[in-house]
């Protein structure tokens, strides 16, 4: 898909928001899976989100400072016996870039995120 | 975990090394463990009650992130080349020893076979599933080996199930277009033995050369700051080894495979001599068809059909010999039983298309099969006078539940 430099798509606005979710249900930090999950019943999708596209946008939205991450503590992913998972957060900034897109009923798809970097 | 499972774990994980295959150690580790978790936490979740619908899902995901995994593949690799530009032209985070143009060469791959799928979601061409299959096939094994080959010695073995996976694919899919072009056999037998022979060759750690431990791109950084002298190996002399020798064979064989793939569709593509096909094509006189025979006129493409009174006759039926399925020429199979859907009875003797199983009755009403409708008619006519059966082969009918309707009767006897 062709875009604008600095807009969000529809598929981000949804990790946004599925992100938002994450938290609010009790979740701090989420990591690709459990998004892939929640974001597959926002967007009422049969199937799950594919890993490259997924991960893509994690890294699209991360650049663009609406996403952090870090990886887990490797002694804690020991201790239950799984890889290491990459924990993502909804910036305060990503939770602003959805508060306008919502707000720009229209064309929610052509957010500009880099607006929001100075409020 | 379950077979399936991890056999679906093991195809995505192949397809990883794949596209990470000759990154920097930083972004290829990152990119394995962000999917390793992924594999993981999915293939652990409770809410998958039925293996076969997990181990699905992954392949699935696998497949649907193919384009944005290349798109990542080239935005990292340019990443990578304005660090080092930016460094000075000094290129200090090792590249993991692989061989250096496997990984572009198989995402290649990976990408045709992805377009081959799309194509085939616009307009199907016949097997070309099964070559985008086999090419999936081939990504899989080929990343798979790649891997097994440069893996240092301290890392464990990765398991066989990949290999013996890609390998039945390859078969399945290379059995698949054997049934009816060679080229199969070129996509997939040379290449499981030439890859599998790569793979037991013994892995080894290959690049830097003066470190004890495992060298990471910091550690170094810090020692190149530190005024250290970074030596990368660097063979004495060009030497023809086993190596090298099983190395130009995976690319001979890719190179066939890609040959074969790209030949064959060449092949459907191009159009046939026309030849009489199209005109009026006379099939002879009417007693030469006796009530209820079946005869195939070559020369105009069609079965003509002499249909008897309780096949829906009497009278002559040409029916075009092309499956309205994809395009195969369907056979009159005299000894085939088969149940009439309709009438529930079993009987010998049904059209039937070899490439899909698409089954038609006397007057080729579609009984059965992935045909979207009967075999097409062509307009038949009996000269009065001469008694002949004529067929027009430029005017088709699209086929219909109704075709015996349009079976055209021979005059009266007398």
């Amino acid at each position: 898909m062709r875009r604008k430099r600095g807009t969000l798509v529809d598929l981000e606005l949804a990790i946004l928001s599925a992100g938002l979710d994450l938290h609010a249900q009790q979740a701090e930090e989420f990591h690709g899976y459990l998004l892939a999950k929640r974001l597959r019943q926002i967007r009422e999708a049969r199937r799950l989100v594919g890993h490259g596209t997924l991960y893509k946008a994690l890294d699209r939205l991360e650049a663009a400072g609406l996403l952090a991450s870090r990886w887990e503590d490797p002694v804690a992913a020991a201790a239950e016996n799984r890889p290491r998972r990459r924990l993502y957060h909804v910036t305060a900034a990503g939770g602003g870039a959805l508060a306008e897109a919502s707000r720009a009923p229209l064309r929610p798809q052509t957010l500009r995120a880099d607006s929001l970097a100075q409020p | 975990m379950r077979l399936h499972t991890r056999l679906a774990a093991s195809i995505s994980r192949s397809w990883v090394r794949v596209y990470t295959a000759g990154l920097r150690a930083t972004p290829k580790a990152d990119r394995r463990a962000l999917i390793e978790s992924d594999l993981w936490e999915q293939a652990h979740d409770p809410e998958w009650a039925r293996a076969t619908s997990l181990a699905l899902s992954i392949v699935a995901r696998m497949l649907a992130g193919i384009p944005s995994d290349l798109a990542w593949r080239f935005e990292t690799r340019r990443t990578q080349a304005r660090a080092v530009v930016a460094a000075g032209g000094a290129d200090i985070d090792p590249t993991p020893p692989e061989s250096p143009q496997s990984g572009p060469i198989l995402s290649l791959l990976a990408g045709l076979a992805w377009a081959m799928v799309l194509v085939n979601l616009v307009s199907p061409l016949p097997h070309s599933l099964a070559f985008a299959g086999a090419m999936l096939a081939v990504v899989a094994l080929g990343g798979w080996a790649l891997e097994a080959r440069s893996q240092p010695d301290d890392e464990p073995q990765s398991s066989f199930w990949p290999l013996a996976l890609a390998g039945a694919l390859s078969a399945m899919a290379g059995g698949l277009i054997l049934r009816w072009e060679f080229g199969g056999l070129l996509a997939s037998a040379p290449f499981a033995a030439i890859v599998s022979r790569a793979w037991f060759q013994a892995p080894y750690p290959r690049g830097v050369v003066n470190a004890e431990a495992p060298v990471t791109g910091e550690i170094l950084r810090a020692r190149a700051a530190a005024g250290d002298v970074i030596a990368f190996e660097q063979p004495a002399g060009r030497q023809v080894s086993r190596r090298s020798l099983l190395t130009a064979g995976v690319w001979v064989g890719l190179g066939a495979t890609l040959a074969a793939s790209v030949g064959t569709l060449l092949d459907y593509l191009w159009e046939r001599k026309p030849g009489t096909f199209g005109g009026i094509v006379t099939a002879g006189p009417v007693d030469q068809f006796p009530p209820g025979s079946k005869t195939k006129i070559q020369e105009g493409k069609f079965w003509l059909v002499n249909l008897t009174a309780e096949q829906g006759g009497p009278g002559f039926l040409a029916l075009w010999q092309k499956c309205p399925h994809l395009g195969c020429t369907v056979p009159w199979e005299e000894s085939f039983r088969f149940t009439d859907p309709d009438t529930g009875r079993s009987t010998r003797g049904w059209f039937r298309c070899p490439c899909h199983q698409s089954t038609y009755n006397h007057a080729g009403v579609l009984v059965y099969g992935p045909a979207p409708r009967s075999m097409d008619r062509m307009q038949v006519e009996i000269d009065a006078s001469s008694g002949a059966v004529q067929v027009d082969t430029g005017r088709i009918g699209k086929g219909a539940p109704d075709n015996a309707r349009y079976a055209v009767a021979p005059p009266p006897l007398g």
